[in-house]
């Protein structure tokens, strides 16, 4: 059975200061969400609130059903936290490590041995168990805590800015393992700044900003939602004034800005309104040198969603 | 995680030879060990401070042994083996006083600078499992420091002029205290995970373990010179009343650890108002018991009732100075059709005027105690056996009113420490501000510090046994006041105990509602025969 992650209308204040404000969302088990915000936002204290570190001051968290509130032991022991920033014990061996984890999750005999094995095998420490944890990279550091994370098999991933510090080989290939974990069912909560790297692997986003929840659903859905067509950028001969007072008249276009030598909008509408819409240009005596649409990514969308809120 | 299985270096030991095997079918005993004691073992040893610190302590002390041995030739000596355990106690007293406490309360405090410790709170290890870890583990210190130092002990032994009992008394003695350091060594850095707050404990805490080092050996000196006292049999029970008095202290400090490092919410209040209601029975039986049968003297006997009522009176100070209300957890645990919880009276519950009632009632047991137990042959005013009363009085008051006033405070952990800080603001200032009046108003009295509001001075003359009649009806008002101040908290704080078993405090919440539902499914679910 797939496991789910059930954020409902999740408050909490740290003295006058309001963290998270009424935050719903909802992550199915084998899907990766997407948990975006500008810092401060509030993304890591819903993350730690799900990982039942903090307890909210109203609403609830649920894991397969169970409440945080109600039952956290059983919350705890199906959620896998990984925190944005995190230690290691230096003085200790990869191997002793794990080890050492394994038990502290409860793991006896055979069990610790299977899954030990199975968790180093899948993150790939296999070369490195009996190294000093002192001595390995970043990427080898996080790899080391997602193995840490892994081992009592939990059914909900939480991974806070997981990728943060790491060379591009290291986040192709934790892109490549966070994608492998929800393929196994498991329900993955990511947060991250590089947002290209978010939109590579998850199903769905939550966008926070100012303690709030902007929205949250599919990325496509919410594309389509926020822009209804295509960021496009174009330059004429004739200047970006004749340009705008053209473009102004048109069905389906919005947000015109003026940029100096060129004017951008968002179209709304197909690809065949859009080539007509500058059949149309050229007609008016608009002489284009350039004419560049693209569809809204999840950076543009994410602008699109928050003001730059600090909280 | 159904992924394929490779061997690891963890289960190579499965192809190994004789020894690999043996460790690798003992290998199950180890799932009964705390994780936390091998973790910490292992960092220690590996750590430079500690073994710079072991090696130098062996190498001073053979350097030292090696010397006398050679001094003994020219200068024979019966004491020779008794200076040398001398020197051995400093020596072995610097190990485990000093460097292994402060080890322990550094290695609480790593875990937070070192981004460690939400990952174990995430583990299956809860907080006792934690702070029973790091001591256990400094306590194999102590025994590693020890068993160190045994051939010195041994030598120091042949060197002659050493009694047999009092050496293993003196060495029992700096065990027993190292593991006390420890247990409130880690009670102490468990207080704060502010850097700066951390920094200030641990050099409060090095000088009270110095000082305490210094008080060891003398005490340590004492016994090897004067080895006869331990057959005293007066000596004996006082000693055995002042060590259980310890290691209660000791443990009343490692639940202050496993309180501090619970989860958010989570009831940390009532295991350590179970264990001091526990304490206070064993203090009081054991006073009674030992004052009848063991020849413990009248005087220690009220010596050790007035402390326990000081110690309940500062302890009152820290549950009147939680937050005020239950916290979401464990309200929601209360009103539980099944859970124990729910049949808790309310003075056990967290919450400062729930803990006000808390510290008065035990006080008033223990004041009751006093006045049945007490050598003092008089009931007059003056006499010695209402000291605890007189306690109990200043704890209403200072504790009551001050606590009322600060409660808001208390909703945050700056607040907490602030709002205890001020009842010891407003204590002082209630000694000072009437003498200042006193020299205004050119009252003798008041001038020389002779007032109701200075609790110190009348707990010294109610111990004394001059407490005059005007004075103590003065006190006994000031202890009415506070009460009477706080008869609306502490029925508010009970009034809440009982709304949460009705479970009328989470309706107001729709998530705690539809968790509510959800969990009952879940229950059905798992009931029903498919």
């Amino acid at each position: 059975m797939s496991a789910t992650l059930e954020v409902d209308a999740v408050t909490k204040s740290f003295g006058r200061h309001v963290a998270v404000r009424e935050v719903s969302f909802e992550v199915p088990g084998g899907s990766v969400c997407g948990f975006i915000g500008p810092n401060g936002a509030g993304k890591t204290t819903t993350m730690r609130i799900c990982a039942t570190l903090e307890l909210p001051d109203r609403g609830d968290v649920r894991i397969d059903g169970r409440s945080a509130l109600l039952d956290p032991r059983a919350v705890r022991g199906a959620v896998g936290f990984m925190p944005d920033s995190y230690g290691t014990y230096a003085a200790t061996t990869v191997a002793e490590y794990v080890d050492f984890f394994a038990r502290a999750y409860g793991l006896r005999g055979k069990d610790r041995k299977r899954s030990l094995a199975t968790v180093v095998d899948f993150t790939g420490l296999h070369p490195l168990l009996e190294k000093p944890i002192r001595g390995l990279s970043k990427g080898m550091k996080q790899r080391l805590c997602l193995a840490k994370t892994l081992l009592h098999d939990p059914r909900v991933l939480i991974l806070d800015e997981p990728a943060s510090g790491l060379d591009p080989r290291a986040r192709v290939e934790l892109r490549e393992l966070v994608r492998a974990l929800a393929d196994m069912g498991k329900a993955v909560l990511v947060s991250s700044h590089i947002l290209t790297e978010l939109s590579e692997i998850c199903d769905s986003i939550a966008v926070i900003e100012g303690g709030e929840i902007k929205a949250t659903g599919d990325i496509s859905a919410l594309s389509a939602g926020a822009s209804g067509g295509t960021q496009v950028r174009a330059r004429f001969l004739e200047g970006p004034e004749r340009a705008v007072r053209f473009l102004a008249q048109r069905p389906g276009v919005a947000s015109l800005r003026d940029e100096r030598s060129a004017v951008t909008f968002v179209f709304e509408g197909g690809d065949d309104a859009l080539a007509e819409l500058l059949a149309d240009a050229v007609r008016e005596g608009l002489r284009p040198v350039e004419f560049h649409g693209e569809k809204i990514d999840l950076e543009d969308l994410f602008l699109q969603l928050t003001k730059g809120i600090l909280q | 995680m159904n992924e394929t299985v490779r061997a690891t270096p963890v289960d190579a030991a499965e192809g190994a030879g004789g020894l690999e095997r043996l460790l690798d079918r003992l290998e199950p005993l180890t799932d009964r060990l705390n994780p936390i004691v091998v973790k910490e073992v292992r960092q220690v040893l590996r750590a430079r401070g500690f073994a710079w610190s072991y090696f130098a302590l062996v190498v001073l002390a053979a350097v030292i042994g090696a010397f006398m041995v050679l001094g003994d030739e020219r200068n024979p000596s019966d004491a020779l083996g008794l200076e040398f355990l001398m020197l051995l106690q400093v020596l072995l007293g610097v190990g485990l006083l000093v460097v292994v406490p402060l080890q322990s309360f550094q290695s609480l405090g790593a875990e937070w600078e070192g981004d460690t410790y939400d990952q174990l709170a995430m583990s299956g290890l809860r907080p006792r499992n934690i702070v029973s870890g790091k001591f256990v583990s400094a306590f194999v210190q102590t025994l590693l420091m020890t068993a160190a130092f045994a051939p010195f002990i041994a030598l120091a032994f042949l060197m002659r002029g050493v009694d047999l009992l009092a050496m293993g008394f003196v060495v029992m003695n700096l065990v027993l205290f190292s593991a006390w350091a420890s247990a409130i060594a880690l009670g102490v850095s468990s207080l704060t995970t502010h850097r700066l707050a951390r920094v200030v404990l641990f050099v409060a805490l090095a000088a009270a373990l110095t000082l305490g080092l210094i008080g060891t050996i003398q005490y340590g000196s004492v016994i090897l010179t004067q080895s006869a006292l331990l057959r005293e049999p007066i000596f004996v029970t006082v000693v055995a009343s002042a060590y259980l008095g310890g290691s209660l202290v000791a443990l009343y400090f490692h639940l202050v650890a496993c309180g501090k490092l619970a989860h958010p919410e989570e009831n940390a209040a009532t295991p350590l108002r179970l264990f001091t209601i526990g304490g206070t029975v064993f203090v009081v039986g054991w006073a009674v018991a030992a004052n009848a049968w063991w020849s413990l003297p009248d005087e220690a006997v009220d010596v050790g009732l007035w402390m326990l009522g000081i110690a309940l009176a500062l302890n009152t100070v820290l549950w009147a100075t939680e937050r005020e209300r239950l916290g979401r957890r464990v309200a929601n645990e209360i009103s539980l059709k099944h859970g124990a919880a729910r049949f808790v009276p309310a003075a056990l519950l967290p919450g400062g005027g729930r803990g006000l009632l808390f510290g008065l009632v035990l006080l008033a047991v223990v004041a009751g105690f006093d006045v049945l137990l007490s050598s003092d042959a008089s009931f007059a005013v003056d006499s010695r056996r209402w000291f605890v009363a007189w306690v109990l009085c200043y704890a209403s008051f200072f504790v009551g009113t001050t606590t009322l006033f600060t409660r808001r405070l208390c909703d945050t952990e700056f607040g907490t420490y602030v709002a205890r800080l001020l009842v010891v603001v407003v204590v002082v200032a209630s000694i000072l501000v009437p003498t200042v009046l006193g020299l205004l108003v050119g009252d003798r009295d008041l001038r020389n510090f002779r007032h109701a509001l200075n609790a110190p001075w009348v707990l010294i003359e109610a111990g004394d046994g001059s407490m005059d009649q005007g004075l103590a009806v003065a006190v006994v008002g000031l202890g009415l006041v506070g009460l009477v101040l706080n008869a609306l908290r502490i029925a508010r704080g009970v009034g809440e105990v009982r709304r949460a078993r009705r479970g009328s405090h989470a309706e107001d919440d729709p998530a705690v509602v539809r968790s509510r539902e959800r969990a009952a499914e879940l229950d059905r679910a798992s009931e029903s025969p498919a």
